[in-house]
């Protein structure tokens, strides 16, 4: 059965980290558990609301990368290139501005692959605790 | 013969029981169990807007707030998924329908007579009755309603 789903920071299989300053890493992955597949189409979307650690919105000019991993981690498929913050802006509403995922086709990632959120922040870093994402996808039970 | 209507389920729909527990885990806020003289049709594109207060009646905020919508059998065994586990952000807006959150389903889902539609929350302050009070939702979805002759 195929049902919506979101991926969000809340989630139990996503790791979040803070990122260091001036570096695209990860900072939040997600890694898809076992009895359960992701259905990502062009016509999802993401949201990212991005802040830094003295407490403000991260900066317009910061690159943000979603890419999918596969269950090694060294296979990677860009779902939205690096584009810069002042494209997401912590929009999660206006249908107008919300981005969707940059893949011509559907992409099934499979049980144990990873959807990375990476953020390269000139400085300071993103933290994890104030920042928030979400994709609105489907997925396979 | 069966036409289809415009139906409005809101947080104060009778047949709605709202959770009057505090919790900060997963919480039922609002159970809408269908009447037997009903049936719902969700469909892609309906719209749905919560506005949630915690315990401490502030309105919910990010990062730690979620909302999810399911529908679930008589016996709650059978659950589906038609919206979240999302960010609250994403469902607080009631009047531009051009920010309201919307299901995305792939195909149509009928609510049968005693079926539920179950409006779920979380976030890290806790709901309890007062603050489940002061909270509301609103799903604007399709009615079947049986019509004799043809005529409404």
């Amino acid at each position: 059965m195929i049902e919506p789903w979101v991926i969000t920071q809340e989630d139990s299989n996503v790791t979040q980290a803070d990122t260091t300053a001036n570096e695209l890493q990860d900072l939040f992955k997600y890694r898809v558990p076992k009895g359960m597949k992701v259905h990502l189409r062009p016509t999802d979307i993401i949201c990212f609301y991005g802040r830094e650690t003295d407490n403000t919105a991260l900066q317009a000019n910061a690159l943000v990368k979603l890419e999918m991993r596969d269950a090694t981690g060294e296979e990677k498929t860009p779902l939205v290139n690096s584009i810069q913050y002042a494209n997401y802006n912590g929009e999660f509403q206006d249908k107008d501005k919300l981005i969707k995922l940059d893949i011509g086709r559907e992409i099934i990632v499979g049980e144990q692959e990873y959807i990375s959120l990476m953020v390269k922040n000139p400085s300071p870093y993103a933290d994890k605790d104030y920042s928030y994402f979400e994709i609105r996808t489907h997925r396979g039970i | 013969m069966p036409q289809e209507s415009k139906f409005r389920l809101l947080d104060t729909d009778p047949n709605i029981a709202e959770d009057s527990a505090f919790g900060t885990t997963w919480r039922d806020t609002w159970k809408f169990q269908c009447p037997s003289h009903m049936r719902l049709i969700l469909k892609k594109g309906d719209y749905f807007s919560l506005h949630a207060e915690d315990s401490a009646d502030a309105e919910y905020a990010a990062p730690d707030s979620l909302v999810q919508i399911e529908v679930r059998d008589p016996s709650e065994q059978k659950k589906i998924n038609v919206y979240g586990p999302a960010n609250y952000n994403s469902s607080k807006e009631f009047q531009d329908f051009n920010s309201m959150a919307q299901l995305d389903l792939d195909v149509p889902i009928i609510i049968k007579p005693r079926d539920f539609i179950v409006f779920m929350t979380k976030d890290s302050v806790g709901m309890d009755a007062a603050s489940v009070a002061n909270s509301y939702c609103r799903l604007i979805t399709t009615k079947i309603v049986e019509v004799e002759g043809g005529k409404l």
